[in-house]
């Protein structure tokens, strides 16, 4: 099996889209070492966005992520994407796993830089730039205060927030990762830049530009 | 390969993590719709009951009883078997949304049609007497179903206020035995009675007597109808 160069014993399968490998790997069991492969990284960093557990923990939930998903290869719905079904996964066993050791699984926005010095996510400037204002935010300044903002939001909205603006996911995709209808969806993410420009009006965060 | 590929690998070729056979999901699939389509039926069921009790209701005597109509339509609305539709509808749409797609429809959607779904099978059952047989049943069987409802048979119980009802046991010359609802013997006198619509002098017939209770406990039958009758005002 060669991941790097997408063949497995041989047969070349980086052309195949993922329901086929899905397809393929309810033949063979090795194949999925390429959906792991495809999808290891952005899993990876969607549990990290959407979670403020370690290292060790997300690489858990990771794992868990990907046994439960071969688990139910049989039952993957073809209508779905594999990917929407996958993060759906993920969804889940993050919140599980928070509810296991009881924690709660908010995200921090701030990711660490090269220098080791937080910073927050593009999120922030994805919102910024989506949020209908009539004055230019001065992001370099309030980048930070806006992280701080969106640290206040309610989980529900922060879930639709990073799918949307991090992930690029389109509504129906968050309606499957989720399981919302897609009206709910699009009234969660309308209420979310609402409530976060809120945020950041009461914290005068744009005073300071 | 990664640590955390490697490792997943080496389980599903050691067989230590297998897939579930697809026979399940689709036995998970079929019984989750053969529970969905039971919980459909009995709402159904339960929305027959409910327009068996409102067409089966003497709406017309609440002066009879001596309410007034809001009064007596308050008390005798069938909030037993609305209850219970409510919660069956519940049911429904947590059954529902836990089905392929059930989370890509809005609640309201699926209440709403679980609601109307339940009242046109309850408007199918009620015309075949599903309703009526069920309420029967529930009658005889549930323990303190009496209790929880108001209907014709709480009506007509009321021998102080002339009116009294239940199954003809006994025929003799001039007047008739009647078993009442609650198993209690009556002896009705029927010389100078009038019998209306479809009530009839025949044994284990279900009949429902204006009169009067005399006072060595028997009772001077007025007017018989038939259970089934109408009573659309009172008369005494």
């Amino acid at each position: 099996m060669d991941v790097l160069h997408n063949t497995v014993n041989g047969e070349l399968y980086g052309e195949k889209t993922d329901e086929e490998l899905v397809l393929e790997t309810q033949k063979r069991g090795d194949v999925y070492a390429l959906l792991i492969e495809r999808y290891q990284k952005r899993l990876e960093r969607y549990i990290k966005r959407i979670s403020s557990f370690s290292e060790e923990d997300r690489e858990e939930i990771l794992q868990e992520t990907f046994i439960k998903a071969y688990k139910n290869l049989n039952g993957f719905d073809t209508s779905l994407k594999f990917s929407s079904w996958i993060y759906r996964i993920a969804h889940n066993e993050t919140v599980s796993y928070a509810r296991k050791i009881k924690a709660i699984p908010f995200s921090s926005f701030l990711t660490k830089n090269n220098e080791g010095k937080e910073e927050p996510e593009s999120l922030v400037e994805k919102i910024a730039a989506d949020i209908d204002t009539e004055r230019e935010f001065d992001k370099k300044i309030i980048r930070d205060h806006i992280a701080e903002a969106l640290e206040t939001l309610d989980k529900k909205y922060r879930d639709v927030l990073i799918l949307r603006f991090l992930e690029e996911k389109d509504y129906e995709e968050i309606s499957d990762i989720l399981q919302k209808p897609i009206g709910t969806v699009s009234v969660l993410i309308r209420r979310a830049k609402e409530k976060f420009k809120n945020i950041v009006v009461e914290k005068n965060i744009h005073k300071e530009l | 390969m990664n640590d955390i590929e490697k490792n997943i690998i080496n389980k599903i070729k050691s067989g230590e993590i297998e897939k579930k056979a697809r026979w399940l999901f689709v036995a998970e699939r079929i019984g989750r719709w053969a529970l969905l389509g039971s919980t459909v039926f009995i709402g159904g069921a339960t929305c027959g009951v409910i327009f068996f009790s409102i067409t089966d209701h003497d709406w017309g005597m609440y002066d009879a009883v001596g309410k007034t109509f809001f009064e007596f339509l308050l008390i005798s609305l069938p909030y037993f078997w609305i209850v219970l539709l409510a919660v069956f509808s519940f049911a429904i749409y947590v059954e529902f949304k836990k089905t392929k797609n059930g989370y890509r429809y809005m609640p309201h959607l699926i209440i709403g049609g679980t609601i109307l779904l339940s009242v046109v099978l309850g408007i199918f059952g009620h015309f075949l007497g599903l309703g009526e047989i069920i309420h029967d049943l529930a009658s005889e069987n549930i323990p303190y179903y009496q209790s929880f409802v108001y209907n014709k048979r709480d009506v007509w119980s009321s021998p102080e206020n002339g009116l009294i009802s239940g199954k003809i046991t006994g025929i003799r010359d001039g007047e008739l035995e009647l078993t009442d609802w609650n198993g209690g013997v009556w002896e009705i006198y029927t010389s100078g009675t009038v019998w209306n619509g479809l009530a009839t002098n025949t044994l284990d017939k279900k009949i429902k007597i204006f009169g009067v209770k005399n006072d060595d406990g028997t009772f001077s039958a007025g007017e018989i109808n038939d259970w089934k009758d109408k009573i659309r005002s009172t008369k005494k």
